[in-house]
């Protein structure tokens, strides 16, 4: 029943034929004809014609790797002859996935591959492309002028560099300029790698000499560690770092400032060379071919690292900067002119109204430029504005309270306001004294002596100096009267007095006395010359000696009038041509010296 | 194929090293360096059937008492020119001591033997018994002249071939 189950469960037609096949032979004993004719005829019922088919198949030729194999390339070169196309498109994806499996997995068998082709290329490529930028670089220096690039351009005069040459060195960190992969123990050059631009030495010598020198070295100053080697050595701007990692030298000559990641780089790829040149180093007979492959690996060395450019930017903010700088310490500059200029006009304002009487200067301020003063002014001063326009000084503002100055100018200035002085006067001022002289009339005199006084600043009065003007008068009215007079005539030869000369006399005495009163109280002094004549008769000796006893006998006279004796001086005239009584007389002149109260008149009291 | 070889320039003093390699090698430095340091470092190409072989040739200074001082410059060597002045017989026995230290630092690397100054036949002072004994040791000889240049080339060329038919490698 599990079987009949199993049976009617099947579901393929092989299956059922099975399932059939089993029914059969359930049913009915069979003969082994029977049964094989029979078991034949089902076989061609069910199966014929997949027999058929197998059959057909079976009598192709057997294919397997082998025999694959033995016809690929016949075939592939059938199928490239005349369906290209489609065998190009129908091998991509399987060789692009080949090939980036062996990029991947074997770089250094690619780079080898590779090497001999791209690697000239690029070279070339590279060496173009740096000739075409220092060109470039070049044309762009020339045109630009600096005291930087002439200094540069001098220098590069002086080596015989490339001027272009001389600013990229001056503006790298470091350039590699050679790489040499050294087989230490022969001191063989297994690679060397250059800077295209750079000429070079024979490497091999190079790297000889170099060993050389580490022998030498280590020779010269041992004991040295056996595994103490040449590591470094520079001169100028030139760095040789020697690695090693036995039995491989990398000698790296760097011009520049060799930084650390550099020494690391450097490190690091002589660890990788040596994994990758181990099989060639274990046979090594002289034949560098082998370490080609590396090439790469080191190629990367060469390079440079360059300053980080000075940013444009910057520069221009730095002339800006200047600029402003300049700008500001114009202005500064400037603001001080303008403030020190400020400053001269503020002193030379306080300077000139500091000089000016009656105006005192409390303080001075610059307001937007112009100085501002506060101070006092008395009203008899000057006006400051006309003190400042005759200095040139325009502009200023003022403000002056008015005051009472002690100044002893503006003191004089004003005692000859408040004493109305009048014409003929004049006032002084001596340490607070006020000194007034001249002429003037009594009553102002007396008015000044009183209101003077009161004066602010005057301390003192003196008068001495100014004289009454109506003594003045008297005085000169005097004067004036007396050189009229003349005392009637002597009689011939004779110098006595006769009654009618006395009566003269006493007219005269009595004007005298006036005068010389009048004189003392106009503070002058006054001689009276008593001038003796006689006619021109005679002997001119005798004349002389008649003449002056003739004024003596009228001095004598004025004298016992009441005379001041002092005041009189007796002369003789001079011969004169006059004939007759006329010129027998005594005349009178009145002297006034105003320049001293009691002057010398040669008489005697 | 590049192949290159360190090779070595010994012999007694004045025996004409530096002559005879004259015209045949190429220094990109000055004389200088020899007295410096006791080397000078010379290139020179010889040309094979197999190809080109550059020998990098190490000039040794010229001290017959050299073995103390310069057997650090031999240190890497494939081969070396032994040079004996033919006039001078005692330039064969420095040449022997040399060869002996040469040994002793490098191993059993070729050598030639150069007898040089063969242009000079009036003074020439080595016996054919000399030359004789120094066959029976295995020694190669080429004659030369640094004055003529002849045997020059060969000598080098011997010397090449020499290293790289019997080239073991270095471990």
């Amino acid at each position: 029943m599990g079987s009949d189950l199993r049976a009617e469960r099947a579901s393929t037609p092989v299956d059922r034929a099975v399932v059939r096949r089993r029914r059969l032979r359930r049913r009915a004993p069979r003969t082994p004809v029977d049964e094989t004719a029979k078991l034949e005829e089902l076989r061609n019922t069910l199966f014929g014609a997949e027999r058929a088919r197998i059959r057909d198949l079976e009598s192709r030729p057997t294919i397997d790797a082998e025999s694959v194999g033995a016809i690929l390339p016949e075939a592939v070169a059938l199928a490239t002859a005349e369906r290209e196309r489609e065998l190009a498109i129908g091998l991509e994806p399987t060789v692009t996935r080949a090939v980036t499996l062996v990029a991947r997995n074997r770089p250094d068998l690619y780079a080898a591959a590779l090497a001999p082709t791209i690697g000239a290329a690029v070279k070339k490529a590279v060496t173009e492309a740096i000739a075409a930028m220092l060109e470039r670089f070049d044309l762009a220096l020339e045109r630009s002028l600096s005291l930087r690039s002439l200094r540069w351009r001098v220098e590069a005069k002086r080596t015989g560099r490339p001027f272009a040459e001389v600013v990229m060195l001056h503006t790298l960190t470091f350039r590699v300029e050679q790489v040499f992969l050294i087989h230490a123990p022969t001191s063989l050059v297994l690679l060397h790698l250059t800077d295209p631009l750079l000429p070079t030495k024979n490497p091999d010598q190079v790297a000889a000499l170099l060993s050389a020198i580490d022998s030498f070295g280590r020779e010269a100053f041992a004991p040295v560690a056996p595994a103490d080697h040449l590591r470094r050595f520079a001169f100028g701007d030139l760095e040789v770092w020697v690695a090693r990692e036995e039995p491989l030298v990398l000698a790296t000559v760097v011009r520049g400032t060799t930084t650390s990641s550099l020494r690391e780089q450097i490190s690091d790829t002589l660890a990788r060379v040596r994994i990758t040149c181990q099989e060639g180093l274990a046979d090594f007979a002289g034949d560098v071919s082998p370490f080609e492959p590396a090439r790469p690996a080191l190629e990367p060395l060469v390079r440079a690292e360059r300053q980080a450019p000075k940013r444009r930017g910057a520069a221009v903010l730095a002339v800006v900067a200047g600029l402003l700088v300049v700008l500001v310490a114009g202005f500064v500059w400037r603001s001080r002119s303008h403030a020190a200029a400020a400053l001269r006009r503020q002193q030379e304002v306080i300077e000139t109204l500091t000089h000016e009487p009656g105006i005192v200067v409390e303080h001075v301020t610059s307001a937007a430029g112009q100085p501002h003063v506060t101070g006092f002014r008395d009203p008899l001063a000057r006006q400051a504005e006309d003190v400042l326009d005759q200095h040139g000084l325009t502009g200023v503002s003022l403000s002056l309270v008015p005051f009472v100055s002690l100044d002893p100018q503006i003191v004089q200035r004003r005692a000859a306001h408040v004493l109305e002085v009048p014409e003929g006067v004049t006032l002084a001022m001596h340490d607070g004294r006020l000194v007034i002289s001249g002429v003037a009339e009594r009553r102002w005199i007396e008015r000044a002596e009183v209101i003077a006084r009161a004066i602010p600043g005057v301390d003192r009065v003196e008068l001495a100096a100014v004289r009454p003007r109506e003594s003045v008068d008297a005085v000169r009215a005097a004067a004036g009267e007396l050189s009229r007079t003349w005392v009637p005539s002597f009689a011939n030869g004779d110098a006595r007095l006769a009654e009618e000369q006395r009566r003269a006399l006493a007219h005269v005495a009595e004007t005298a006395r006036r005068a010389l009163a009048a004189a003392a109280e106009a503070r002058s002094g006054a001689c009276l010359d008593v001038v003796g004549h006689a006619d021109a008769t005679g002997d001119d000796n005798r004349n002389r000696a008649l003449s002056l006893a003739r004024a003596a006998r009228a001095a004598d006279e004025l004298r016992a009038l009441g005379v001041d004796p002092a005041a009189l001086r007796v002369t003789g005239a001079e011969r004169t041509t006059t004939v007759g009584s006329e010129a027998r007389t005594v005349t009178f002149r009145l002297d006034i010296d105003e320049t001293q109260r009691h002057p010398d008149c040669g008489g005697s009291r | 194929m590049i192949r290159k070889a360190k090779v070595c320039l010994i012999g007694a003093t004045a025996v004409g090293k530096s002559s005879l390699v004259a015209r045949y090698v190429r220094s990109v430095f000055s004389e200088h360096y020899l007295t410096t340091i006791g080397v000078r470092i010379e290139t020179h190409v010889v040309d094979r059937i197999t190809g080109p072989i550059e020998l990098v040739v190490w000039d040794l200074s010229g001290e017959d008492e050299f073995q103390s001082v310069q057997t650090s410059y031999l240190r890497g060597a494939r081969g070396f020119l032994l040079v004996i002045d033919g006039t001078r017989r005692e330039t064969m026995d420095a040449a022997t001591a040399l060869e002996a230290s040469a040994r002793r630092a490098l191993g059993p690397v070729p050598f030639v033997v150069v007898l040089n100054k063969v242009d000079l036949d009036a003074l020439w002072d080595l016996t054919p018994a000399d030359v004789a004994e120094m066959r029976r040791r295995g020694w190669k000889i080429v004659e030369t002249s640094a004055k003529t240049g002849a045997g020059v080339k060969d000598a080098f060329g011997q010397l090449a071939d020499a290293i790289f038919a019997e080239v073991q490698p270095w471990t």
